[in-house]
């Protein structure tokens, strides 16, 4: 029998065709995660944040009305009053949701004309940086494209995680303690230990093939190279998951940091029907009160700015409510001097269909409430970078919507906030402008060519300049 | 629901009413890689390895969801860490299994951790699931994974079981398994298929599943390039019961009954029985356009009593209908009519959409946003009690709705009698008498004449004589066998087979003629790569 020279799993990969790719060293993230933030460069992480139905152009000006929520975000946050393209597909919200923070013509009602703003920043930055999409999705049944928010380059959606308890299993399961652990003491810890040697070795190899039909030397053309480079992308998502460290990873403290202390697996909200709140056109909307929506949301906002200061996210999108406002609140809502019990329809056929802008105007303040909750987590001092910044000084963060009022595809709300540095805060804005020339601005922010639009022939329409520093 | 200026409609890019061509375009298609549907993962490990994964083990991966057509078209396909996870998982599933022990062995003659057993290994498994030979840069990484491995156990005696595994394991999540690849950049313009890349056309078309080894020995020693063998493999793959799979799959995605909503709990029966006349007819031979207008049902008990016919047995029956008036056809089983009902808008508006799409080929655009509150309107608007019909009649007459209606609603008049789960029935829940009298629009024929029809058995005789219809049943299933929508000069290609087809002409014919053309036999190179 003619036995080889022994090859360790390093120098398989070597020896594998795979000397001139940057291979995601296991050792690099089996790093214990609340030290990667502590220690390395701070990370570049750009994420939106969604909420549905738009504002009223006069709510858009100060932060007296719908906007007193990011009142201590004042000095921090750009906004500005953009206009929107519109789809010829899908009825009203479906034709404006593709575009949104794409600012590409939709390819069908459910498919982009080019890929998120966020993802085009993580595909120029960092394409193995990991995205979490996640927020409330509910929806009337129009079309998929109300909770889409992140498109991959191709156009098709990256779907939102439903649930905090979802959230937490996609994004911490890989790091939190082993369920089955590795006993020091035990007489098998060895074979434990090969076992996660050779299931880390799959995975490489699974890896490595996906990597080759992605790359110049692949034998497919453009899209379909796209495909596998999409396939190996989410390997990389799960990645840990897939392979578990061969090492037992210590999830201490990080060298004393308090940034990344994972808790416990939230529990969901106990909602009647929770999964009913995708419902079909013309159905009434289920009710539910405003408290239940914003302790789910809330939970949601917890884990993302906890997932970003970890850095195990890095792109994304958080939405407070898909497209169209659809939920029907109910509960007594205090806001602004006035309150609402809500009107017992959905906010879209209250706001548009039976003229009640006054339920709209108290609708839109819960919801940039509870955005500005989590501008908060993000923003807790306690928690700083490690350049001593707060995760919403150094990370990106788009605020946005689908409309203006009333359907209307001019003035639909915008803000910037972070950025680190690259980015002018604290201004409103009127200047007239379409969405493609605040998002080319933020690229151009980024150092990036500002190509946003020219796929589809989206045009300029005024200047987003005063975004940049 | 009404819709205004009628654009995007036939005759664009992409939507060319069958049969309809523009100069100098390709015949060929170009389909992008493709991933495996979970039911084509289930069959291709049942057919290869010999393991059967039921519907429990085949549930960890999410469900195929079409965005647009079949949801085999790559185009549609996306894939989530939920799809890794769940290939991941089957991986596992798969290769600690006694089948895969049993495949391994039946595939590999040697059992050591030599130079020379890890390359018969690696060849050996990669040729099987890669559905191909494997290549040099395959053979060092897959070789270096199982040298990795056996490395681990040094002299174990189960080394060399490890080291297979573990390379099974990649290899099944790896895109030689998990995708349908064609090299796409070999050549220009448009080009033969290699034995191998044929070999995996036809089986995914045929038998939703790999070649089998005689296929593959076909491939290898070129008798596919032959026209001669080429026809004999055909003929010997269109006999294996395996493709029924096929016919199956078509009838249950071209209808849409995966999403039939479990209202009343028969959504099971209704999708076993359009399933069945399907594939029952056409397997017994009957010709594919007599589907429209076969005069028999498929049905149970229950579903019989809805269609109001006294239940003849348990279970599926077959019910003549020879002298039952207005339940004839395919379009008229109780599955399918769920199915095409299974939309917002409105019976008439759904149904129609379903028939312009998927019966005519055309492409209807949704309405526009700038009409919300108009369609709201008219919709308010409405008696209470007013008929589907009257309600559709008005929209026609209501010239921002018309534009579009005109188009659509006239094709679901005549289903009427059906309500929402395909029962038959004369009137609506208001008492109104159900018509059943239409019109197919003019822009369906081809000298540009409206074709009226009186009652239900008139009109899917016309359907079942259709040039267009005809054409696009052959448009539809060509576009899943080659996991690909048509466009431009494809669809000439199907046109001509639908007329070479005839209306004598069985599944077995379509099939055979379609894997024997040049759509199918050729690809096509992307300019821009």
């Amino acid at each position: 029998m003619a036995r080889r020279p022994t090859h360790s799993r390093r120098l398989f990969l070597r020896g594998a065709g795979s000397v001139a790719i940057a291979l995601p060293f296991l050792s690099e993230l089996a790093r214990p995660r609340s030290a990667r933030g502590q220690m390395g460069p701070v990370p570049e992480r750009f994420v939106t944040c969604f909420f549905g139905l738009g504002l009223d152009p006069s709510w858009q000006n100060d932060f007296d009305g719908p906007l007193e929520p990011y009142q201590p975000f004042a000095d921090k946050m750009a906004c500005f009053s953009v206009n929107m393209e519109q789809g010829s597909e899908g009825g009203a919200h479906c034709n404006t949701s593709t575009i949104t923070f794409v600012g590409e013509h939709q390819q069908s009602v459910n498919v982009a004309g080019g890929p998120s703003l966020d993802q085009r920043i993580r595909r120029a930055l960092d394409p193995a940086a990991p995205t979490l999409v996640s927020g409330l999705w509910w929806r009337r049944g129009a079309c998929d494209a109300q909770a889409l928010r992140v498109f991959n380059p191709d156009g098709s959606a990256r779907p939102p995680v439903k649930r905090p308890s979802e959230v937490f299993d996609r994004v911490f399961g890989s790091v939190m303690p082993d369920p089955d652990p590795v006993d020091p003491s035990d007489p098998d810890l060895e074979a434990e230990r090969r076992r996660r040697r050779i299931q880390r070795s799959v995975l490489d190899a699974v890896m490595e093939d996906y990597r080759h039909y992605g790359s110049d030397r692949s034998p497919l053309g453009r899209d379909s190279k796209l495909k596998m480079e999409q396939h190996l992308a989410s390997i990389r998502e799960i990645e840990l998951q897939l392979a578990p460290a061969d090492d037992i990873i210590d999830m201490g403290d990080g060298g004393g940091a308090t940034s990344c202390a994972i808790g416990d697996r939230p529990s969901d909200p106990a909602i009647a029907d929770y999964d009913r709140f995708t419902y079909g056109t013309g159905d009434a909307a289920p009710a539910i009160a405003w408290q239940d929506v914003e302790r789910v949301f809330h939970l949601h906002a917890d884990l993302y700015a906890l997932a970003l200061r970890c850095d195990l996210v890095r792109y994304g999108n958080l939405m407070f409510e898909s497209a169209g406002g659809h939920m029907n609140l109910s509960g007594t809502y205090s806001a602004m001097g006035g309150s609402t019990d809500f009107p017992g329809t959905s906010q879209h056929d209250s706001y548009f269909h039976d003229n009640q802008p006054h339920h709209a105007r108290l609708y839109q303040h819960l919801a940039q409430s509870n955005l500005a909750y989590f501008l908060e987590r993000l923003d807790d001092p306690a928690f700083p970078d490690a350049n001593g910044m707060t995760v919403l000084d150094n990370a990106t963060v788009l605020i946005g919507t689908e409309y203006g009022w009333n359907h209307s595809k001019q003035n639909v709300f915008h803000a910037v906030l972070g950025g680190g540095g690259r980015f002018r805060p604290g201004f409103h804005t009127d200047r007239t402008m379409n969405c493609v020339d605040l998002y080319n601005a933020i690229l151009q922010g980024y150092e990036l060519p500002a190509t946003v639009g020219s796929a589809t022939g989206v045009a300029s329409e005024g200047d987003a300049s005063v975004l940049l520093a | 629901m009404c819709a205004a200026a009628c654009t995007g409609q036939i005759g664009e890019k992409g939507d060319l009413p069958p049969g309809a061509t523009r100069p100098g375009e390709l015949t060929a298609v170009e389909p992008l890689a493709r991933r495996l549907t979970r039911e084509e993962y289930g069959h291709t490990i049942a057919d290869v390895v010999g393991l059967t994964l039921d519907a429990d083990a085949l549930g960890v991966l999410p469900a195929d969801r079409p965005i647009e057509g079949f949801a085999n078209i790559a185009s549609g396909q996306t894939v989530l860490p939920d799809h890794v996870r769940g290939y991941a998982s089957l991986a596992r599933t798969v290769v600690a299994s006694p089948e895969f022990a049993a495949f391994r062995e039946r595939l590999v003659d040697c059992a050591d951790t030599s130079a020379e057993c890890a390359r018969a290994t690696t060849e050996a498994l990669g040729g099987r699931l890669f559905r191909r030979p494997i290549d040099e840069r395959e053979r060092a990484l897959y070789g270096g994974l199982f040298d990795t491995v056996a490395d681990e156990y040094a002299d174990d005696p189960i080394a060399h079981e490890a080291a297979a595994n573990a390379v099974a394991e990649a290899m099944l999540q790896s895109p030689g398994f998990l995708y349908l690849l064609e090299d796409e950049l070999d050549g220009e313009g448009t080009r033969e298929l290699s034995g191998h890349e044929l070999a995996t056309r036809l089986s995914y078309a045929l038998w939703a599943s790999a070649p089998d080894e005689a296929l593959l020995e076909a491939a290898a020693n070129g008798a596919l390039d032959d026209p001669e063998g080429l026809a004999a493999e055909v003929d010997r793959m269109l006999a294996d019961p395996r493709v029924d799979r096929v016919r199956e799959r078509f009838v249950r995605d071209w209808a849409r009954l995966e999403s039939l909503p479990d209202d009343d709990g028969l959504e099971g029966e209704l999708i076993a029985s359009a399933i069945a006349f399907y594939r029952d007819h056409l397997a017994e031979g009957g010709a594919l356009f007599e589907l429209f207008d076969a005069r028999s049902a498929v049905l149970t008990p229950a579903l019989a009593e809805g269609y109001g016919l006294e239940p003849v047995g348990d279970g599926l029956r077959t019910y003549d209908l020879t002298d039952v008036e207005g339940r004839a056809g395919l379009l008229a089983q109780p599955g399918i009519v769920a199915g095409m009902t299974n939309a917002d808008g409105g019976e008439i508006v759904a149904r129609g959409l379903f028939l312009q799409r998927q019966v005519f080929c055309g492409s209807p655009p949704d309405p526009p946003a700038s009409l919300q509150d108009a369609i709201d309107e008219f919709v308010a608007e409405q008696p209470e009690d007013a008929s589907e019909r009257d309600i559709a009649e008005t929209r026609l007459m209501r010239s921002e709705c018309g534009a579009c209606h005109s188009q659509f609603d006239p094709l679901a008049y005549g289903f009427e009698r059906f309500d929402f789960r395909g029962r038959f029935r004369d009137s609506d829940d208001h008492g109104n008498e159900l018509r059943v009298d239409g019109w197919i629009p003019a822009t369906y024929d081809e000298g540009g004449v409206e074709v009226g029809y009186g009652d239900f058995d008139a009109y899917v005789a016309l359907l079942a004589d259709h040039p267009r219809v005809q054409r696009c049943f052959v448009q539809r299933h060509a576009e899943q066998a080659l996991g690909a929508t048509l466009e431009r000069g494809q669809l000439s290609a199907a046109a001509e087979l639908a007329d070479r087809l005839g209306p004598s002409g069985g599944h077995e014919d379509l099939m055979r003629l379609l894997v024997l053309s040049e759509l199918f036999r050729l690809r096509a190179i992307p300019e821009d790569d």
